[in-house]
This record gives structure tokens, C-alpha cells and sequence, in this order.
């Protein structure tokens, strides 16, 4: 029972995680109406950067901060190779752009960062030394400062979205760009800065990756995208707030089922779950906010 | 025949054949790549029932294409409504799946995969790659000038547009995504008999990378560009040193993202065929007329020319000639001190290489004498670059009108 209980509790944490960065792949749909498949792959690499940092000068507070800068920074950098296919709407062709940048940078992080092995973060950032301890489970201070922390950037991007006025202009060209920009509001603008915003979403989710899983490897980039994805399609396209709920859904179950099923076929299960819900109820549980 | 190139030809059909698959599905805006797991299923369907059954070719190829279009039949009616970007997660689920599948089951050899196929004779499987590889083009090419190509133009741009007209767009897709698994499945088959077993970390995502390179580099509005994209593609893998064997992938995303920014439509799109089909109508007409203007063209030197026509008529030519100097030099005339051919077709394309360098300075409001810094070792990048790369001057200029509103098929 206390073991089920760290399941759950840990499958929340990962779940919430997963749904931030659903909500990073959300908003690029929503705003700019691109599917940026190299998204998590970005968040990796930013991982990396944090654990290159951290090795160079052993500080933890400039590791995060560097973490932080270099998601803002590499999603930033990618913004230009879509600008042109959002203007003219090929967003099958920034798919599969966004698709050659997650393979180049699978290729890149298992080739020369790290001669290719999975990076471990050090034990002390997890502190799972100080574990609180209930019967024979465990749970790291990691794992809980993640859950916390996420739940309060959760808050405050909610709050921006729906009481800011920049959160109001970002609705409002989802919900219709050509309105929007009627209304005077400037669309590369408010494109750039849903750009930017992913990207502090992922900056953010990169440090508490690294405080609550404690390592990464190349794969671990397609591993989150096909989570997401499952979460999105599952959820339905450009819905934030059933995103939410499907994301943790999916990380409570992720958290079970990872006690009692080979890796392998965790992935094959999240795969057998898009495809059913793609053939049989392709807008989603919660229906497409469109 | 050397096994290299044996390997070249076999590998370049099985690509062009997938690529095709893909192409059909690409036209009508569904990215589906049920053809790369039909492959998969081809393959280890041939390399299980030689092995175990002792089945004859005739007997794999047709089982092959038959179980694909099965297996293809059981979501094809769901496939077919949907946008791109759900179809091309479904079908990257289930390639992933399937390779789980396979992955894990002992009976297919599990993660070692099926080797020990009874031999083919190389040549017997080029000739029954290259039968099938024309029965397959000539089939599509049909498809793409009859009314279902025009069609699959329709439904390419706008899908309810073409519904208003009275095009069953989802029952056009489940036939092609019929077609395409089938094509899939012998292209597997194929494969299997080529490398003599199969093994499943070959049906990965970067295969998945590597099938849409094919068809994005060559053109996804044509079937044509695929037949130069697939075997330059194989060749790049091949011809990498060993200990950067990694890097192909990469090449492969960085072309791919370079093709699309710089060239959308791939090396062949619409614009080039509409092209070809004037000039072989200009041939048709009158040809000796036509070959005299050839010849006027490579021996002009006022005037300009843009980028297009500058890569065409320059650049791609030479680079041919170079590759045919250099199979003539060492095939026919043996490995001779002196590389006659290739010393004879230069001097024979030097003025024509001339005439399109000069014009192409013009249209960058240059001097012709420009083209003399391509003797200096490093400074020669500028001019390559430049005529290359950037565009012309807009308006007109001293050297005469503007490249771009010259019609250059009447010229």
C-alpha cells in the first residue's frame, strides 16, 4: 500500500509535468498553429547545457539559471526556420521541419555530448538523502519540490493567461488570428512572444526534470514528445485545461504501470492509446478548443 | 558487376518504389507512411516464409503485397479522415508498434531479426527489382494524368472544396493507402532478398526521417524528383568515412531543412515540368530550329540570367559531364596518366560555361571579368556564392532587362 501511494504521488509529479510542457506545445498550436515536434528535444538539450555548467564550475544555482537561459535561447534560435511557413500556413511543411530538428539533435546528443551515454545529475540536487520515509516507501525532496514548484508555475501561467493583458492579446489570436489583427494587435509579435514563452515553460520544466528525475539521455526527448503527444490527442488539440487533467491521468498510470511493465512496452501502450484515440475520436475526450 | 554496384541499384529502385508510396499519399495531404511498416511487414513475411515454408519468389512478392493491403484495409476507413498532423502521428504509432511487436516476438528472431534467406543471383533480383520498378512508375504515372491525378490536385488544396465538387476524397485515400502498403510490401520483399534477412532496428524513426527526406529533396508535387533524390541520398550514407558514420543523419535533417526554406516545392517541382513539357513540344514542332537555338544560347554573352537557369543550364550540366568524363576515363580508356575525355569535354564546355557565368555576373550588375577571381584558391567561395546563391539586381540594369521577366522557354 505504501509503495501504491509513492506511485501515485510520483505519477502526479510527472504528470504535472507533462502537462506543462503539453501546455508549451499547445500554445505554439494555438498561436502560430505550428506542431513543434522538436520541442521536448529542446528541453533536453537544455538539460544538457545545465549539466555541462554544473560540471564546469559546480554551482547549482548558475546550472538552473543556465538551464533557464538556454530553453528561452534554443527555442528562440528555431523561431526563424518557422516564421515563413506560418505566414503562408504550410504547417505540414513545419512539421516536418520541426520533426528534422528533433532527429538532428537525437543524432548530435547520442554522438558527442557525453560520448552519447544517458548524463547523471548529482545526488545532492535530487536530495534524496533527506527522503520522506513512510513504512517502506520513499519519496525524494526532489520529487516534492518539483510537485510544489510546478503547481505554483501552473498557477501563474493560468493567471497570465486569463488576467494579463498579454495573456488576453495570446487568446485572442487563437481564437482567431485574422479578428485579432484587425483589432490592432500585432500577430508576429504576439507569435515571438508565445515562442518565447514555450520556452521559459521549458526552461523551467528542464530544472525541475533534472531536481525530480536525476538524469537524461538522448531518448528521453522522444520519450516526453510521445507522452505529450498521447496527452494532446487525447485531451484534444488546443485545449489547456483538459490537457491538465489528461496529463495527470496519463502520469498516474505512467507511474503504475512503470512498476510492472518492461520500458518497451510502456511506449507501445502510450502509442496503442493515440492511435485508438485518433481512429475513434480524433477531436478528443475533451473536444478541440479551436 | 562490383557489389557496390549491385548494392546501388538494388537499394536506389527499393527507395524510389518507397518514395513513391509516399509521394501518392503526400498529394493528397495525408502524410501517411503505412508504406514504410508494409516494408517492415514485407520483409519479415519473405524472410519467415523462405526460411521456414520454402516459399518461390512469385509466391513471397504476391503474399506480401496481399497481406500488406490487408493489414493496410483493418484503420484505412479511420485513416482517411483525418488532417496531417494526426495522420502523421498515427502512423508513426503504429510503425512503432509494429517494431515493438516484432521486437519482442521469438518467433521472428526477437531483436537479432531472421537471417540465412535462400540465395537470388544478383542479377536475377535486379531484374525483378527493375520489372517491378517500371510496372510500379508506369502505373503511377497513369494515375497522375488521368482524372484522379487532377483529383489529388484537388483535394491538395483545398480538401472541401474538392468534396463540393464530387470527389469521395476518403474513398480516394483508402485506395491509396491500399496502393501504397502494397508498394510497401514488395519494396520490403525486395529488401529482405537484397540484404539476405532483415532485422528490426532497420524500420526506425530515422527511417521514417530518411523516407521523407527522399521525397521532400526530390519534389512532393512530382513523382519524378524522387528518382534523383533516392539514389543520391543512398550514396551520401555510403560514401561518409567510417568514423562518421553518425553524421548521415544529420545531413539527412540539415538537407531537408535547407530544401524546404530555400525550395519548397523540391529540386523538380511543377514549374520544371511545366518546363520540360514546353521544350519537348518546341522539339516536337521543329527540332532543328531548336538545337540551333541551344547553340545560340551556350555561345551568347550579353545579357542575364537568374539563379534558376544559371543552376540548370550551368551548373548541373557541368557536374554531369564531369561524372561522365570521369566514368569514361576510367572504364573504357583504363587508368591512364592523361585523363583524355576529361580534358576533351572541358575544353569543349569551356565556352559555354563561359557564356552562362558571364550572363549570370550581368544579371548581378557585374563585369564578366568577375569570373576571374574563380582562379584564386580561397577567394574563388565569393563568386561561387554569389552567382550561385543570390539574386539579381531588380529592374534593369546596365547589362540589359531583368532576369525575371524574360520568358526563356521562347527565348
Amino acid at each position: 500500500m505504501e509503495a501504491f501511494i509513492s506511485y501515485i504521488i510520483s505519477g502526479i509529479q510527472l504528470g504535472i509535468l507533462y502537462g506543462i510542457v503539453t501546455i508549451g506545445f499547445n500554445l505554439l498550436i494555438l498561436v502560430t498553429g505550428v506542431l513543434n515536434f522538436s520541442y521536448s528535444h529542446l528541453l533536453v538539450l537544455s538539460m544538457y547545457a545545465g549539466w555541462f555548467i554544473l560540471k564546469a564550475t559546480g554551482s547549482i544555482l548558475l546550472a538552473a539559471a543556465g538551464t533557464l537561459v538556454a530553453g528561452i535561447f534554443l527555442n528562440a534560435v528555431l523561431t526563424p526556420l518557422f516564421l515563413p511557413f506560418i505566414k503562408k500556413r504550410a504547417h505540414l511543411e513545419a512539421l516536418v521541419i520541426s520533426i528534422g530538428v528533433a532527429l538532428i539533435s537525437v543524432e548530435v546528443m547520442s554522438h558527442w555530448f557525453n560520448l552519447g551515454l544517458p548524463i547523471a545529475f548529482p545526488k545532492s540536487i535530487q536530495m534524496s538523502g533527506s527522503a520522506i520515509k513512510f513504512g517502506l516507501a520513499s519519496i525524494g525532496i526532489g520529487r516534492i519540490i518539483s510537485l510544489i514548484s510546478g503547481i505554483i508555475l501552473l498557477f501563474l501561467f493560468f493567471r497570465f493567461l486569463y488576467h494579463s493583458k498579454q495573456g488576453r492579446i495570446l487568446r485572442a489570436v487563437a481564437q482567431d488570428t485574422e479578428v485579432a489583427a484587425m483589432m490592432g494587435i500585432s500577430i508576429p509579435k504576439t507569435m515571438v512572444v508565445s515562442f518565447a514563452l514555450g520556452g521559459i515553460l521549458a526552461g523551467i520544466v528542464a530544472v525541475l526534470m533534472a531536481v525530480s528525475l536525476g538524469s537524461a539521455s538522448p531518448e528521453l526527448g522522444d520519450n516526453i514528445t510521445l507522452m505529450c503527444l498521447a496527452i494532446l490527442f487525447l485531451a484534444g488539440i488546443g485545449n489547456l485545461k483538459g490537457g491538465l487533467i489528461c496529463a495527470i491521468f496519463v502520469g498516474i498510470v505512467e507511474g503504475l504501470v512503470m512498476g510492472y511493465l518492461p520500458p518497451d512496452w510502456t511506449k507501445a501502450f502510450a502509442f496503442s492509446v493515440i492511435l485508438l484515440v485518433l481512429l475513434f475520436k480524433p477531436e478528443g475526450i475533451f473536444g478541440s478548443q479551436h | 558487376m562490383t557489389l557496390f554496384q549491385f548494392y546501388f541499384f538494388e537499394f536506389s529502385a527499393i527507395y524510389i518504389m518507397i518514395g513513391w508510396a509516399v509521394y501518392l499519399m503526400f498529394r493528397i495531404n495525408q502524410p501517411y507512411f503505412g508504406s514504410l511498416y508494409s516494408m517492415c511487414i514485407g520483409a519479415y513475411f519473405a524472410a519467415y516464409t523462405s526460411i521456414n515454408w520454402g516459399w518461390p519468389v512469385w509466391l513471397i512478392l504476391m503474399g506480401a503485397a496481399a497481406l500488406c493491403v490487408l493489414l493496410a484495409l483493418i484503420p484505412a476507413f479511420r485513416l482517411a479522415k483525418l488532417g496531417p498532423f494526426p495522420m502523421v502521428i498515427a502512423s508513426m504509432a503504429i510503425l512503432f508498434i509494429i517494431q515493438t511487436v516484432v521486437k519482442n516476438t521469438n518467433a521472428l528472431g526477437a531483436r537479432y531479426g531472421l537471417f540465412g534467406m535462400p540465395f537470388m543471383p544478383n542479377h536475377v533480383t535486379l531484374l525483378i527489382t527493375y520489372g517491378l520498378l517500371l510496372l510500379i512508375g508506369y502505373m503511377i504515372f497513369h494515375l497522375d494524368y488521368s482524372h484522379i491525378g487532377r483529383a489529388m490536385d484537388a483535394i491538395h488544396f483545398d480538401r472541401d472544396v474538392a468534396t463540393a465538387l464530387g470527389i469521395n476524397a476518403s474513398r480516394l485515400s483508402v485506395q491509396f493507402q491500399m496502393l501504397s502498403s502494397a508498394i510497401g510490401g514488395i519494396a520490403g520483399v525486395l529488401y529482405a532478398y537484397t540484404m539476405g534477412g532483415v532485422f528490426p532496428a532497420a524500420f526506425n524513426m530515422n527511417f521514417m526521417m530518411y523516407a521523407i527526406t527522399i521525397v521532400v529533396l526530390g519534389g512532393m508535387y512530382t513523382m519524378w524528383g524522387v528518382i534523383i533524390s533516392a539514389p543520391f541520398l543512398w550514396s551520401i550514407s555510403q560514401f561518409l568515412p567510417k568514423n562518421m558514420s553518425g553524421l548521415s543523419v544529420i545531413i539527412y535533417g540539415v538537407l531537408l531543412i535547407v530544401m524546404l526554406l530555400v525550395r519548397p516545392g523540391g529540386i523538380i517541382d511543377r514549374r520544371i515540368l511545366e518546363l520540360s513539357k514546353q521544350l519537348i513540344e518546341r522539339w516536337k514542332r521543329d527540332r532543328y530550329i531548336f538545337l540551333l537555338d541551344i547553340l545560340k544560347y551556350y555561345v551568347t554573352f550579353t545579357g542575364r540570367i537568374g539563379r534558376e537557369l544559371y543552376w540548370l543550364t550551368g551548373v548541373i550540366p557541368a557536374i554531369f559531364l564531369i561524372i561522365i568524363g570521369a566514368i569514361i576515363d576510367i572504364q573504357f580508356l583504363g587508368d591512364t596518366e592523361i585523363p583524355v575525355a576529361t580534358i576533351i569535354i572541358q575544353i569543349i564546355w569551356l565556352i559555354p560555361s563561359l557564356s552562362v557565368l558571364s550572363r549570370r555576373c550581368h544579371d548581378r550588375n557585374k563585369s564578366a571579368l568577375f569570373i576571374l577571381l574563380l582562379f584564386i584558391p580561397v577567394i574563388e567561395l565569393w563568386p561561387i556564392i554569389e552567382l550561385g546563391f543570390l539574386k539579381g539586381t531588380s529592374g534593369e540594369n546596365k547589362y540589359g532587362l531583368d532576369a525575371g521577366n524574360i520568358n526563356y522557354v521562347n527565348q
